[in-house]
């Protein structure tokens, strides 16, 4: 090589494989959650929760419970969802046990 | 070029313990790349302030399910441009990349910009790469106490600006700003100020150019959209090699060398920490900071610009680039096509919407006059922003009687209202079955909208049923 050590490059970071996975299963999860948050609530008004939780007492709901809370707990629960999507995927698609392990 | 250091050992997620300390370049695409920067951030950060008639010209007001965009309000109900211009965007990137490979990744990915940003904070308190370098090798001193202390204060505090000026996309900014100095900030905008703050945090900070090999799906698939003919950041293996290190003035050639003198300049600088040399790789975001690197190094050496350059493949190998292939023309031709429609969908869009449900119970009514009555439920969207007047009408005029009074729907409303059509029995005749029911707003005629519907009669009966029984 040059003149140069190979001590002094940036050597280029790799992470270990179950932190790859880890962060691949999170992001696409998250992007999954980005469109699944946009096209539930374009289509569904959480104000008929919140008017469901009321019934007809309007300030009964709790504070968090607001339009912007019903969007922020669909985003997280879609985006749990989708991680535990990615996880079962990730730990199918691992070789099963070899034969002869089982109970 | 060796500034003696070894590279700092850290603490580690990583299989080699290396952390990629990028040198500051100069040149034409590190202004391009600052001036661009500058550009977006500008416009993160200043457009939430931005008025437009009396509100804040970008909000997306979730809470009132209402997006406005400059003089444009769309609701729920136009869902579809909002899909029309994810699919632009999309195209537009295919595009983008099947010309001129990854510039969305080197000039305006949001990963790229903030890390530019948090690294330029990073070089303004610790130093360039050697000064950097030297400073990690001696952790614990008081100067490393103090920088470090510094990078982190700079780098929460623009972290948490980036949050507020997230949230301040969907919470009226001027509200938001007053909420956050009188410390009455709500629980979930103080959340997603915090959320957003640690994410830029942790990405820009921390993850940088990880999140481009390891997360990015679009850096992955990428590739299937180049060709030979793609522009790239490529290094001229051709003129380059072979490389090797020189006294200063000797004849290449006559050394049996080429001209890359292997500084690994271009390595230095690289925000992955690739060598460009090894040809096209998936972790290279086209940034160019190896291209004004060597173009340095070449200009002090003696030689001519380009050994690393925007090329591409054909040329690298001595052909004519083909720019009008029949990839970049399905692209440009689709996005063409779908631009001028949305633009004409946009401009042609009536701020009103109108759904018509026949009333199911009964058919028709036959009144003791001997006219004829059908039943229809009409739900009416105001789209607008101010409220408006809305006359009921039938068409073909002249045959229906509409029994509706005018309706005042008030801005972003959807009213439900009954609408009572009437036929004479003398008109029975020439009443069609199909008609067109329409709304008009009384201050505006031109905002309407109408819908086909049907009419029955006993006249008509027999084939009314069938119909029904859809």
């Amino acid at each position: 090589m040059g003149p140069q050590a190979e001590d002094d490059l940036p050597v280029v970071r790799r992470w270990p494989p179950r932190m790859r996975v880890a962060a691949a299963i999170g992001w696409s999860s998250f992007l999954a959650a980005c469109l699944g948050t946009l096209l539930t609530f374009a289509a569904l008004d959480p104000q008929v929760i919140i008017d469901g939780v009321e019934g007809g007492e309007p300030g009964a709901a709790p504070w968090w419970l607001t339009r912007t809370g019903i969007y922020s707990i669909g985003f997280f629960l879609f985006w749990a969802i989708g991680a535990v999507a990615g996880m079962l995927t990730d730990y199918l698609h691992e070789a099963p046990p070899s034969e002869g392990h089982g109970p | 070029m060796n500034d003696g250091t070894a590279g700092a050992e850290v603490v580690s997620l990583y299989e080699t313990h290396r952390k990629v300390y990028p040198r500051e370049v100069t040149g034409r695409f590190a202004r391009l790349r600052t001036l661009a920067a500058f550009a977006l951030l500008g416009i993160f950060y200043g457009l939430p302030w931005v008025q437009w008639s009396g509100r804040q010209a970008v909000l997306f007001d979730l809470p009132a399910r209402k997006f406005h965009l400059f003089g444009l309000t769309l609701w729920p109900q136009d869902f579809l441009y909002l899909s029309w211009l994810l699919i632009l965007a999309a195209l537009t990137l295919f595009f983008v990349t099947a010309v001129a490979g990854r510039v969305w990744c080197g000039y305006a990915c949001p990963q790229t910009v903030w890390t530019e940003a948090f690294l330029a904070l990073e070089r303004f308190v610790e130093g360039d790469r050697p000064q950097r370098l030297k400073l990690d090798r001696k952790p614990w001193t008081t100067e490393w106490v103090l920088r470090k202390s510094a990078k982190q204060f700079l780098w929460i505090g623009f972290a948490a600006l980036t949050g507020f000026s997230f949230v301040a996309f969907f919470t009226p900014a001027r509200e938001l700003a007053g909420s956050v100095l009188s410390l009455q900030l709500g629980g979930w905008e103080t959340f997603w100020i915090l959320f957003y703050g640690f994410a830029t945090y942790g990405n820009a900070g921390f993850l940088r150019e990880q999140v481009c090999k390891y997360m990015c799906p679009y850096a992955r698939f990428q590739s299937a959209m180049f060709d030979h003919d793609t522009l790239t950041v490529s290094y001229d293996p051709g003129r380059g090699e072979p490389r090797g290190a020189r006294k200063r003035g000797i004849d290449p050639k006559a050394a049996g060398l080429g001209d890359c003198v292997d500084c690994t300049i271009c390595v230095q600088v690289c925000p992955t920490g690739i060598d460009i040399r090894k040809g096209l790789q998936y972790e290279c975001i086209d940034c160019a900071a190896c291209v004004d690197a060597c173009d340095d190094v070449m200009a002090r050496v003696g030689y001519r610009p380009g050994l690393i350059r925007y090329a591409t493949e054909r040329e690298l190998a001595g052909q004519k680039t083909r720019y009008f292939r029949p990839r970049v023309l399905v692209y440009g031709g689709l996005l063409l096509v779908l631009g001028i429609g949305f633009v004409i969908s946009l401009t042609l869009r009536q701020p009103i919407g109108l759904d018509i449900i026949r009333d199911r119970n009964a058919l028709y009514r036959v009144l003791p006059d001997g006219s004829v009555e059908n039943v229809y439920s009409l739900r009416i969207l105001n789209k607008d922003d101010q409220a408006h007047r809305y006359v009921i009408e039938a068409q073909p005029a002249g045959v229906f009687q509409v029994d509706a009074e005018p309706v005042e729907v008030s801005a972003g409303e959807v009213r439900a209202v009954p609408a009572r059509l009437r036929v004479a029995p003398g008109d029975l005749a020439r009443a069609p079955r199909d008609l067109v029911i329409a709304v008009r707003a009384a201050d505006d005629p031109g905002l309407a909208a109408g819908h086909g519907t049907r009419f029955f009669a006993p006249e008509l009966d027999d084939d009314a049923h069938e119909d029904e029984h859809d």
